[in-house]
């Protein structure tokens, strides 16, 4: 499709004037202002008329175009686009087919894409029926599947209908309820009718009961009574017994008791005395022969004594004071003779100690002799020495002989100055030595003197002693010693023979007043013994007394008749004691009462009736009762209130119910039918979507193209083109002029091509003003290669560029034309 | 004892009046038949209370030849019976009971509780207002609306024609041994305890909605209970299809179409027509099928649910639409019911939309 012919009548400065065009490119070059711009305008005009923005009311602008070999005539906007295909608005195709300058006119290049969308879709019918179906589902449709229907008519039709719903449910139910509750009432009515009915079957029961517990009552009565009258008879019976019994009475039982009883205590006594008395007699017997022993053993001691005392005065009269006196003696003298002899040991060791003395004053005095002829030698020498020495130094001999001589000298001098300081100590001991010999000399003697002192002493202790022997009549001490240990024995032997004696008497005297005091209780005794003897005469005769009254002739015999008379009394007080504790008074009155009474009763039956049965059926049943009525008291009260709660008539919450949920149904139905047709639309949008993507490649490759691959192409974030350059993206802001320009025109081709793929006509109107000459030479070639599909219609005052097309284009000069 | 029971004659409906007649004649004559003592009509003997007297008349002779042969008819009105007037005045002979207020009949040992039509009451009332009887079978007759089955509360929802709502509880407190039921015009019978209940369903079919057999009741009481339907046909039915026009264009649907005198007979026929097509040349189809069903005596509805194809391929949007919804289609051949619909409610829209901009423009 391309512009073959354009004519102008009164439209801008063209007044009449007719141009011809190729198909493929046109070069319309002028210098400014030679109507270039206003051609192209002129093209705008004839297909949109007032439309495109021109107001020229009195123009006429004709242009024909070749579609497809057909030529369609177009003129002020009036012709038919879509006999040629061409369904795109004015400003579609003022932006990217009319391009005036090298700016889109997208005011805000950020909404370009959205733009851009609505210029591919038809976007106002498809916003419309989004916005209706919005209305209708709700504001938040677009994540379909979670946020499902927020708000919208639907919805709150919905909900609307869904409380209505639970509403009508609700009153529904309460019929329903209702009903329950009555059919709940009914049977329990039946159950309480049955129940009753068991009842009243329970309480015939339990009136038959009563009647038959009377029957035994009086059964039993009548029994009572009888049992009573026999033991009546029995008493009458007893009691003529117990008179014959009368002569034992309880008293005289209890006395013959007693007096058995102190018999047997007599003759306990009786035993037990005669016991003592055995026992008491052995004792004396015992005594008296004990007394017998000992007078016989005081004799003998008597006879011991006088002979003990004559023996004694036998014996010679030695005192103890002489002994003691013989003894000192003797012990002095060999104190003394001890002391003697100490001090001859004492006296020996001086003597040795004096030896001693003597033979070290020898020794040294031999040595000190010694000495003094070594040193007279030594002296000699060194006379003899000294005068060598003279003579040497006289002679003044040879030196070495001299010190010879002079060493010789000094070493003899030095040896007798030893020998004499050795003289000289043994000078001092000596002397020592003979000053201890003078005093051990005076101490011997001192001591040998008193030593015939003690010699002295013994003589006299001696003389002593053996003139108190010779006084004693004795030979010795000894003897004497002997002596006095015999007659101190035979002292002492007759000293215990006396308290031998002694005691011996004190012995018989204590025996002899046992025996008067076993005398006299033996006495004692045998007085009890009568007076027991008297009481036991006493019982007897009274045993024998209450025997006979009675009439028996053994005691036993006696209790035993009491025993008997005892029980006879026990029966007769348990007889008197029932017929007391009854109150019958009359037995046999009461009987024929009675007996009328069960006449009466006769007829009945004797049933066993089980009482606990009985009376736990009927509480049973009772309770039963109670808790039925109460539950149809229950369930009435609940009618109550159900009916109060009733707000529509039945019937028509059944109607209106099924209207709700066939609405409800529907609704459900819709909403998923237009979530359908909302995902449709959307599958719409996202195909747009997939278009402007395609169109984005293509327009980035041929942006690379333009700009000899300065730049590698385009992308698209958050709306707003970026140019990308070593896989940096920069915004359209940061780009120069002429690649701002390239950039778009390279937009506006892939546009075009995707907008109108059979092709259509481009108008450029000097777009390349700020570009240089290789970039405008490379955008050449393209516009070259797509002129086979798209007529360019480029208007330009380079003549430069008039010049490098003339060969491959139409050119159009405007300067030809006045 | 031997009973028929039926019901919902609408005699008098408007342009089916020698239909329900000659449906009548037939019960007629199966009464006699069967040798049935009782004749129960629970209701909806006429369609509105103010029936030709003609009608009238021409019922009364009717029933006069059953009561001739000993026959006892039990009547209770309807709510149709009732509705602007009471067709059923005047019609009481002897051997017809028509019941305008609760009443029970003894016959035979069977006690039979009538309840009249009134539209205020529910089943609650029945139960309140039943007398007890020492009767060995006890049956009720009751022009109600039984609304635990759910196709009668349905169907009756459908038209608002709930009336006097009967639920299994009432049943069960009524305790009849058989409930002779009116009202729903399809034959139902169940059971709710010992009670045997019967919808016997209207005598000739009314609407779409009424596709069953026709049926009456007999009921046989003797020692036990025996409860036996007898199908009466009738003489217009009510049928339903969908048509699809194919892709290729009318020709293929027609040939479906000159089936359907053989399949259904006379009967009125609701066509449900899908596909897109163009709207002038659906219409001029459409009218071609009536003319030719009607010459068959089938009487054509429409429900035309086609798609202006012509309009679509105009609007380059719808045509979008239309192929995206193809495509979904191709991907889920099971939905496509859904996107049927879909397809039919967003060229709709979208063409509301048209139009509405339009002016605009």
């Amino acid at each position: 499709m391309y512009v073959k012919q354009i004519s102008f009548h009164n439209f801008l400065q063209f007044k009449e004037a007719t141009f011809e065009f190729s198909s493929g490119l046109n070069l319309i070059y002028g210098p400014n202002e030679a109507g270039k711009t206003s051609l192209l305008k002129g093209i705008k005009y004839a297909l949109f008329g007032p439309k495109s923005g021109i107001k020229e009311r009195k123009a006429t602008v004709t242009i024909i175009i070749d579609h497809n070999g057909q030529t369609v005539k177009a003129f002020n906007g009036k012709f038919d686009p879509a006999q040629i295909g061409l369904k795109i608005p004015p400003i579609l195709f003022e932006n990217i087919f009319f391009v005036p300058t090298g700016e889109l006119d997208f005011k805000e290049p950020r909404k370009f894409f959205s733009f851009l969308k609505e210029k591919l879709l038809d976007i106002e019918l498809l916003v419309m029926a989004k916005e209706k179906i919005r209305a209708l589902m709700g504001k938040e449709l677009a994540p379909l599947k979670e946020k499902f229907l927020k708000t919208g008519t639907l919805e709150e039709e919905q909900k609307r209908l869904l409380e209505k719903k639970t509403w009508l449910e609700k009153q529904k139910e309460i019929y329903l309820r209702i009903r329950h509750l009555n059919e709940e009432v009914l049977s329990s009515n039946q159950k309480a009718q049955e129940y009753q009915k068991e009842l009243k079957q329970w309480e015939q029961k339990e009136a038959t009961f009563k009647i038959l517990l009377k029957k035994k009552g009086i059964c039993e009565r009548l029994n009572r009574c009888e049992r009573l009258k026999e033991i009546k008879q029995k008493e009458r019976e007893l009691q003529k017994e117990l008179a014959a019994l009368e002569a034992f009475t309880r008293e005289e039982g209890d006395r013959l008791m007693e007096c058995q009883e102190g018999l047997q205590k007599i003759h306990q006594k009786r035993e037990a005395l005669k016991q003592a008395l055995r026992e008491i007699d052995k004792e004396i017997e015992g005594k008296r022969s004990q007394e017998e022993r000992i007078n016989q053993e005081i004799t003998s001691i008597e006879l011991e004594l006088e002979r003990l005392r004559i023996g004694l005065e036998q014996m010679p009269k030695i005192n103890k004071v002489d002994l003691d006196k013989a003894k000192e003696l003797l012990q002095k003298m060999t104190l003394l003779q001890q002391n003697h002899k100490e001090y001859q040991e004492k006296i020996s060791q001086e003597q040795s100690k004096k030896e001693k003395l003597q033979s070290q004053k020898e020794i040294l005095t031999k040595n000190s002799f010694k000495e003094k002829r070594k040193s007279i030698l030594i002296s000699l020498i060194l006379i003899l020495d000294t005068i060598l020495l003279v003579a040497t130094i006289l002679q003044r001999q040879k030196t070495v002989f001299l010190t010879i001589t002079c060493l010789l000298g000094i070493g003899l001098g030095y040896l007798w100055w030893r020998k004499r300081k050795h003289l000289e100590a043994l000078q001092r001991d000596l002397l020592q030595t003979n000053m201890a010999y003078q005093k051990q000399k005076e101490l011997l003697e001192i001591k040998e003197k008193e030593l015939e002192k003690i010699k002295g002493q013994i003589n006299l202790c001696l003389k002593d002693y053996q003139a108190l022997c010779q006084e004693l009549g004795v030979r010795n001490a000894e003897e004497l010693d002997d002596l006095y240990g015999k007659r101190l024995q035979a002292k002492l032997r007759l000293n215990e023979a006396q308290r031998d004696l002694d005691n011996k008497r004190r012995i018989q005297k204590m025996l002899r007043d046992e025996t008067l005091k076993l005398d006299q209780r033996r006495k004692k005794l045998r007085f009890e013994m009568e007076t027991v003897d008297k009481e036991e005469e006493k019982i007897k005769a009274e045993i024998f007394t209450i025997l006979h009254k009675a009439g028996v002739e053994a005691i036993s015999i006696y209790h035993q008749k009491m025993k008997e008379k005892e029980a006879l009394e026990n029966q007769l007080k348990a007889y008197q004691d029932t017929l007391q504790n009854e109150n019958i008074s009359d037995p046999e009155m009461e009987i024929k009462s009675l007996k009328k009474q069960m006449e009466t009763l006769k007829d009945i039956p004797d049933e066993t009736i089980d009482e606990r049965e009985l009376q736990t059926n009927l509480e049973k049943l009772k309770i039963e009762l109670d808790n039925i009525q109460a539950y149809i008291n229950q369930c009435q009260g609940k009618l109550k209130e159900l009916e109060r709660q009733k707000e529509m008539a039945e019937a028509q919450v059944f109607n209106e119910l099924y209207l709700v949920e066939e609405e409800l149904k529907k609704i459900e139905r819709e909403k998923e039918e237009w979530l359908g047709v909302y995902q449709v639309f959307l599958d719409i949008e996202t195909e747009a979507e997939t278009v402007l993507g395609e169109i984005l490649n293509k327009a980035s490759a041929q942006f690379a193209e333009i700009t000899a691959h300065r730049w590698q192409g385009l992308k698209i974030k958050n709306g707003q083109i970026q140019a990308i350059s070593q896989s940096k993206a920069y915004p359209i802001k940061a780009l120069s002029t002429g690649t701002k320009d390239q950039l778009y025109l390279a937009v506006r081709l892939a546009l075009a091509q995707e907008i109108i793929p059979e092709g259509l006509f481009l108008l450029l109107d000097d777009p390349f003003l700020t570009w240089d000459k290789k970039r405008t030479m490379k955008i050449l070639k393209i516009l070259e290669q797509i002129a086979s599909k798209f007529q360019i219609l480029l208007a330009t005052k380079e003549e430069w560029l008039k010049e490098t097309l003339s060969q491959r284009a139409h050119v159009i000069n405007l300067t030809t034309i006045p | 004892m031997r009973l028929l029971h039926t019901s919902d004659l609408h005699l008098g409906r408007k342009g089916r009046e020698e239909d329900i007649w000659k449906q009548w004649e037939k019960i007629v004559a199966l009464t006699q038949q069967e040798k049935v003592d009782i004749l129960i009509i629970a209701g909806d003997i006429f369609d509105n209370g103010q029936a030709e007297r003609r009608l009238k008349q021409r019922f009364c002779s009717s029933l006069e030849r059953l009561t001739r042969e000993g026959i006892t008819v039990l009547v209770i009105p309807g709510n149709h019976d009732l509705r602007q007037g009471n067709a059923l005045e005047g019609i009481e002979l002897p051997g017809v009971k028509v019941a305008f207020d609760y009443e029970v009949v003894i016959l035979e040992g069977i006690a039979f509780h009538l309840f009249p039509f009134s539209p205020e009451i529910t089943g609650q009332d029945l139960v309140k207002i039943r007398q007890k009887t020492e009767a060995k079978f006890e049956i009720g007759v009751c022009h109600a609306s039984y609304v635990a089955i759910r196709d009668i509360f349905n169907d009756l929802g459908d038209s608002q024609a709930i009336h006097i709502p009967l639920l299994p509880e009432d049943v069960k407190l009524l305790q009849f041994d058989y409930l002779a039921l009116g009202h729903y015009h399809n034959a139902k019978y169940w059971q709710v305890g010992k009670t045997h209940c019967v919808y016997p369903g209207s005598i000739e079919p009314l609407s779409f909605k009424e596709k069953g057999k026709r049926q009456v009741f007999i009921g046989h009481f003797s020692n036990e209970i025996a409860i036996s339907p007898i199908e009466i046909g009738c003489q217009q039915s009510y049928q339903e299809i969908t048509v699809q026009i194919p892709p290729e264009g009318f020709e293929g649907a027609w040939r479906e179409i000159e089936t359907l005198p053989k399949r259904f007979g006379p009967c009125f026929l609701k066509i449900h027509l899908k596909g897109i097509g163009d709207e002038v040349l659906v219409k001029v189809w459409q009218q071609k099928v009536e003319k030719y069903l009607k010459e068959q005596a089938i009487s054509v509805i429409w429900e035309d649910q086609t798609v202006d194809m012509a309009w679509i391929e105009s609007t380059p949007l719808a045509r979008q639409f239309r192929n995206i919804v193809q495509k979904r289609l191709e991907k889920s051949p099971q939905e496509r019911d859904y996107w049927w619909r879909v397809l039919y409610r967003g060229v709709g829209c979208l063409k509301e939309c048209y139009q509405e901009a339009m002016p605009k423009a």
